[in-house]
């Protein structure tokens, strides 16, 4: 092969061909990298919708739900005893002695009934009235009502044998918030 | 024009911008860009004529020199077979520049569509032989060795360079020759090398192809002989071209084959002197019988005289017949400037399948051998026609690998355009962190919400415990309660992450008659799921609700005498222990499994 043709045959087809086969690598390559990103992207946007979707589902009520928990925020605690003396007094004062009067309040070292099994931390309360039926009623909507963490344990109704009046025997179980370490 | 001026014009191609160079001088790049300008600014790359030899182009001007002032010029029309008288012109002529030019003229005004000039001069003034190759027998090697010479002869002759510079060896076959060598060697000096320089330097200038040829006229009339002799009679033949100022003797064979080629140098007289012996001699050393002795008048000078010498000098047993033939082209080519050597233009004259010998005269074309070729120093500078083909090719190539790079290229931005602008390409990946950091905030919010719903739900409250015994019990029901029990309990020991739990109502008193209707309605199922039904819609509170499938609600009424009845006891507005008759237990039971939605979670605080 004469210099001529060496030279022809390396800069007018062998040159332009690796030219062109290194050109195509590169575009194939780099379309390929972009591709495989579009893929990774697109699971990535799939993942972002699915998780819209849940946010979205999740956030219908939310306001509500934000709202509750925040309410019970206020009224939950590790230790019910001051605020359910306080609440007591506050209700009791509304009412007569005659009507409702608190004869006994005692925290047992047992759980309640209704903490059986429960991992959420929990203490009991027994609480005693003596008074009538309709004053104790609504004393015991409005306590129940601001405190909904009470759940009866047991709930014992007598007549008092020398008078009309009633006495009340309640035992609650009472749900309390851990505080975070 | 000097010699030294004539080999710098050789470099030098008028239509390009600079000289050219020797390619093993230059790089790979440079040597493109040399075969690159040569096909943009010469037909070198167009006309394949460039590259023939001149004897197979259309257009040829064969001239004839005998030594004689008078030059015999005639033009062939290759494809047309025609023979035409050239352009006039003498010995000295040969050595004007413009002479030749304006012959040049003269011959392609007559022919403005010819593509090229092929010139072939016939020198008949000079013919030399020598028997250098005295063992040479290999009939392989003869080309390789005819290349030596050509290339390199100094290696092969051994004579000194000045000697080697001015004269052209080539090699003819002897095909009938006895013993070795099988071959003579022709020289022929450069004196018209110049005249052919020239020519084609004229050819470069026009940017037109003008080829040339330094054929020795003997030879090319050897290889025509077979249109002018009979080499079937089975005679050998001592054949003498009488030229001008040498004769040449070639000897053939009974077979027509080449035994020996001769040259007979005048020396200054009209004849070769001591032809007789020469030929006694040849008889003699070849072992010819009764061969053939054949004058054969090259030129206008009278041979008549060297017959009657011959006849009287050749002393051989034998009576020897001398024949005198005297060839004439005009009948065949119908131009009076044509000469018998010029009739090896035209192949059919040159009786290859006589023998070996025509055959490799002419067809193999040992007698068209160029004796006043262009060095290979100057050959090369110049790319082959195959060279130029290939250049061309990359010219096609070129742009149809541009084609494929932009279709890979419109592939490539087609299939990435068509993912980029998809919305998911847009996607911020911040966006996505931020809706799971949302969405952790907002599933703890969500456990959180469950987990204290679930927990403060009413499912065991003291307020409606009393509102349900009012409402099963209203004031004017004939029942007096003495004693209520609620009570709770949970089953943990399920396996579900919620915990079912049951509630009882333990209700005792006593009960007038009017009651019983009552009694009778609560214990049944239907009546007392009517009281839970009315419990759960008036005051709102869900535990109460009895349809759920997870609920189970079951009532006992027990009856029973009172012991402490007094029939005689006045019986007032209000019903008293002494004016009941009958005491009732009645146990209410109500169960909610632990798929219930009041079932108590026993997950830990989120």
């Amino acid at each position: 092969m004469n210099n001529y043709k060496k030279s022809i045959t390396l800069f007018g087809f062998v040159i332009p061909i690796l030219l062109v086969v290194v050109f195509s690598i590169i575009c194939i390559v780099v379309s390929g990298n972009i591709k495989s990103k579009a893929v990774v992207r697109e699971t990535a946007f799939a993942q972002h919708n699915t998780l819209q979707t849940q946010v979205t589902k999740l956030q219908a009520g939310m306001r509500e739900k934000r709202i509750a928990n925040k309410q019970w925020e206020k009224v939950l605690s590790s230790d019910i005893r001051p605020a359910l003396q306080l609440n007591l007094k506050s209700i009791l004062d509304k009412y007569t002695s005659r009507q409702v009067a608190q004869t006994g309040f005692f925290r047992p070292a047992t759980l309640g009934r209704l903490a059986m099994g429960a991992q959420q931390q929990s203490s009991s309360v027994t609480l005693k009235f003596r008074g009538t039926y309709l004053p104790m009623e609504k004393a015991l909507i409005e306590l129940e009502s601001r405190l909904p963490q009470m759940q009866v344990n047991s709930f014992n109704i007598t007549r008092e044998r020398t008078s009309d009046e009633l006495l009340f025997d309640l035992s609650y179980t009472i749900w309390e918030k851990q505080d975070k370490q | 024009m000097g010699r030294g001026i004539l080999h710098q014009s050789l470099n030098f191609h008028f239509l390009l911008v600079k000289p050219l160079e020797n390619p093993e001088n230059l790089n790979a790049f440079q040597t493109y860009r040399q075969a690159c300008n040569i096909a943009a600014h010469t037909s070198r790359g167009s006309n394949p004529d460039w590259h023939k030899p001149a004897h197979e182009v259309d257009l040829q001007w064969h001239l004839r020199i005998t030594g004689s002032p008078r030059v015999r010029s005639a033009v062939h029309s290759l494809s047309e077979g025609k023979w035409t008288n050239g352009p006039k012109l003498n010995l000295p002529n040969l050595r004007s520049q413009d002479a030749i030019e304006a012959a040049v003229n003269d011959l392609l005004s007559s022919h403005p569509n010819a593509q090229s000039l092929g010139v072939v001069l016939h020198i008949a003034d000079e013919f030399a032989t020598t028997e250098i190759f005295e063992d040479f027998r290999d009939w392989d090697a003869l080309p390789e060795l005819n290349n030596q010479l050509i290339t390199n002869p100094n290696a092969v002759i051994g004579e000194d360079s000045a000697v080697a510079e001015e004269t052209s060896w080539r090699v003819v076959p002897t095909p009938g020759a006895i013993t070795p060598p099988i071959c003579t060697t022709v020289a022929i000096s450069h004196r018209y090398a110049e005249f052919l320089e020239i020519l084609r330097q004229m050819g470069e200038t026009r940017n037109f192809p003008i080829l040339t040829e330094g054929l020795s006229a003997p030879l090319a009339f050897i290889s025509v002989l077979p249109a002018f002799l009979d080499f079937t009679t089975g005679d050998s033949q001592l054949v003498v071209l009488h030229y001008l100022k040498f004769s040449a003797l070639a000897i053939f064979s009974p077979a027509g084959e080449m035994i020996k080629l001769r040259a007979l140098p005048h020396r200054g007289r009209p004849h070769p002197p001591n032809l007789s012996d020469t030929l006694a001699t040849a008889i003699a050393a070849n072992e010819l019988n009764n061969p053939r002795i054949v004058l054969i008048p090259m030129t206008a000078t009278e041979i008549e005289p060297l017959v009657t010498q011959l006849q009287a000098t050749l002393d051989l047993e034998e009576e020897l017949m001398i024949d005198i033939v005297k060839p004439g082209a005009e009948a065949a080519t119908k131009c009076e400037e044509t000469r018998p050597e010029m009739l090896i233009a035209q192949k059919e004259y040159q009786g290859v399948e006589l023998s070996n010998t025509f055959r490799m005269l002419g067809q193999e074309g040992w007698s068209m051998q160029d004796f006043l070729s262009q060095p290979k120093s100057v050959t090369n500078l110049q790319p082959s026609w195959q060279d130029l083909k290939l250049l061309h090719a990359t010219k096609i190539a070129k742009p149809v690998l541009a084609l494929v790079a932009i279709a890979v290229l419109a592939f490539a931005l087609f299939r990435s355009i068509g993912v980029m602008t998809e919305p998911s390409w847009q996607h911020d990946e911040n966006s996505t962190a931020l809706l799971q950091v949302q969405l952790g905030e907002l599933g703890r919010t969500n456990k959180s919400f469950q987990h204290w719903n679930n927990l403060l739900s009413n499912r065991s409250s003291g307020w409606t415990t009393m509102e349900l015994i009012a409402q099963m019990f209203p004031a004017d029901s004939g029942v007096v309660i003495d004693e209520i029990n609620y009570t709770t309990r949970v089953d943990p020991n399920t396996k579900s992450q919620t915990s079912g739990f049951a509630r009882e109502w333990a209700i005792t008193g006593v009960a007038q008659e009017d009651s019983l209707a009552l009694l009778q309605k609560l214990n049944s199922r239907s009546g007392i799921q009517e009281v839970f039904a009315t419990i759960a819609q008036t005051t709102g509170v869900n535990s109460f609700d009895p349809s759920p499938e997870t609920r189970q609600l079951l009532v006992v009424v027990e009856r029973s005498e009172n012991t402490q009845y007094d029939p005689k006891a006045p019986r007032g507005t209000v019903p008293k222990i002494e004016t009941s008759p009958y005491r009732i237990t009645i146990r209410v039971t109500q169960q909610f499994s632990e798929k219930d939605p009041l079932a108590i979670t026993k997950a830990p605080q989120p």
